[in-house]
């Protein structure tokens, strides 16, 4: 969310820019927009050679892995970076392809062909659809994938914690509670809410969602009155979002 | 001495005009004088309303930690406004402030620049003004639960950056309970309102104390954390006055 608020803040700053300089938009300035999250190509290359020995290194401290298990993934990593690098040169030929056509009127359009790639510049090339991620499920034998799964759900505990924690930091400054109150909370919401990514947009929505979700005498227990109010208030938010978690796939266990 | 001081700038600049209205060629250098006057003259500006927000939240937190007497309410509450009026003292107008790297830069919604955290101003304030009202038990529950609330939202943003850090350098569970106590120990400056957009921009991590993380870290994990935190970006944190930011509706000061 936040970063889409920075694209589009530093997008309209480049309009207003080019409004005063005739649209004077190159490539340079298009390529900027898809690597503004690390700076520039030449880095983004670096990063993300970097990320597959990282993929390797936290691999291996969970399980032990065989050099030929390394390299196989080590070339599907390099593979993910080769098709993204051949969609941005496919994006540059549609930048190119708006030629002199480009005005403020479809400048947005030449964002819209940088925007997604941004994105995985941001996200990051491995994620379960990655071809890293299917040969690293392919590659490694049941001991193995066990060891990883019990890890990479731990992890994903702990991420899931900081989520939670952060959400009623942020949530105890907008309804004031003590330090008892603030515990109790933190306890039904660790118990209520399982797992989370603290990076999805829509985390402080699912938990106010989850909560939303528990019999009202829980929160009654926990919360004074005007507090009960202000985060019923929040919870109704929530359910406003319903759709859009479920589109998500964030309500995919109920 | 506000009024005054406005009356000042208005009458010097009348009867310099009136001086000047004889001799039309010198209107220029009444101009520039009245400028120059206006510009000598500090503009008084009004606490915005928006900080209101902080300091009706903070007498929530207040009321339920402290438990004051109806008539100790009565006190704080025009002590708050006390304090709520000289907080104009941070409202930079359109001017830019100094920043320095790795400061947080707060904003009000209309892009009002400010100097300082308002949420940490609003804190200090109140300690110095609950002493003398509050019996000590009472000023004693709020120091108390400040240091909770303080350690708890700073614990919050720590494990975030925890987190990111584990994303990079894939942390034992040793190491990243070790950074936790180092960190809260010896961060003070970390802020919960900034901290998030990291999370929404992975390829930008905060300033860390380099003292505090490098004891922790292995060589290898070193050389990665220099290489990922060697980019520096400077987020705002936008201050908001709607019903969705401030929650509870206890408008001590209207």
């Amino acid at each position: 969310m936040v970063r889409s608020g920075n694209v589009l803040l530093w997008v309209v700053m480049t309009i207003s820019s080019a409004t005063a300089q005739q649209f004077q938009i190159d490539i340079n300035q298009f390529d900027s927009w898809i690597f503004q999250g690390v700076g520039n190509e030449t880095r983004a290359q670096t990063l993300f050679a970097s990320a597959i020995d990282l993929e390797i290194n936290r691999l291996e401290r969970w399980t032990s892995l065989e050099d030929s298990q390394k390299e196989r993934i080590r070339l599907a990593g390099q593979g993910d970076i080769k098709r993204f690098f051949d969609r941005v040169e496919k994006a540059r030929r549609d930048f190119h392809a708006l030629g002199d056509q480009l005005n403020q009127n479809n400048i947005n359009e030449a964002y819209q062909i940088a925007s997604p790639l941004s994105q995985e510049v941001s996200k990051g090339l491995f994620g379960e659809t990655s071809l890293l991620r299917k040969v690293v499920n392919g590659t490694l034998d049941d001991e193995q994938a066990e060891k990883i799964r019990v890890e990479t759900a731990r992890r994903k505990r702990l991420h899931t914690e900081t989520a939670i924690k952060m959400w009623l930091a942020e949530l105890g400054r907008r309804i004031p509670m003590t330090g008892e109150q603030r515990e109790a909370m933190l306890q039904i919401t660790l118990s209520n809410v399982k797992s989370i990514e603290a990076e999805n947009r829509y985390t402080s929505y699912l938990i106010s969602y989850r909560l939303s979700k528990m019999p009202p005498d829980k929160l009654e227990e926990i919360l004074d009155e005007a507090q009960l109010k202000a985060i019923q208030y929040s919870f109704n938010q929530a359910k406003q979002y319903e759709a859009m978690l479920k589109q998500q796939g964030l309500l995919n266990d109920e | 001495m506000q009024t005054f001081l406005r009356t000042f700038v208005v009458l010097v600049t009348i009867t310099v005009c009136g001086q000047a209205r004889s001799k039309d060629r010198d209107l220029g250098l009444v101009n520039d004088v009245a400028e120059m006057i206006e510009a000598a003259v500090p503009k008084l500006v009004e606490s915005p309303d928006f900080l209101k927000p902080l300091v009706n939240s903070e007498l929530s937190f207040i009321k339920r930690v402290c438990r004051p007497t109806v008539n100790q309410m009565d006190k704080i509450v025009v002590e708050a406004k006390t304090a709520f009026d000289s907080m104009s003292d941070m409202v930079q107008g359109n001017n830019q402030p100094f920043v320095r790297v790795g400061e947080i830069r707060f904003m009000g919604p209309n892009q009002e620049q400010l100097s300082g955290n308002p949420y940490g101003r609003v804190r200090r304030d109140a300690m110095k003004y609950l002493k003398p009202i509050l019996s000590e038990k009472q000023f004693q529950s709020y120091v108390d639960e400040t240091k909770l609330r303080d350690d708890f939202e700073r614990g919050a943003a720590i494990w975030v950056v925890i987190d990111l850090m584990d994303n990079k350098l894939v942390l034992t569970i040793e190491q990243r309970q070790k950074l936790y106590e180092k960190l809260l120990a010896g961060w003070r400056d970390i802020e919960i309102s900034s901290i998030q957009n990291y999370v929404s921009n992975p390829n930008y991590m905060p300033q860390v104390p380099n003292n505090l993380v490098d004891p922790v870290l292995s060589t290898e994990q070193r050389s990665l954390w220099n290489a990922a935190s060697q980019t520096r970006v400077q987020f705002q944190v936008s201050i908001r006055e709607d019903n969705t930011t401030f929650l509870i509706h206890e408008d001590w000061i209207r």
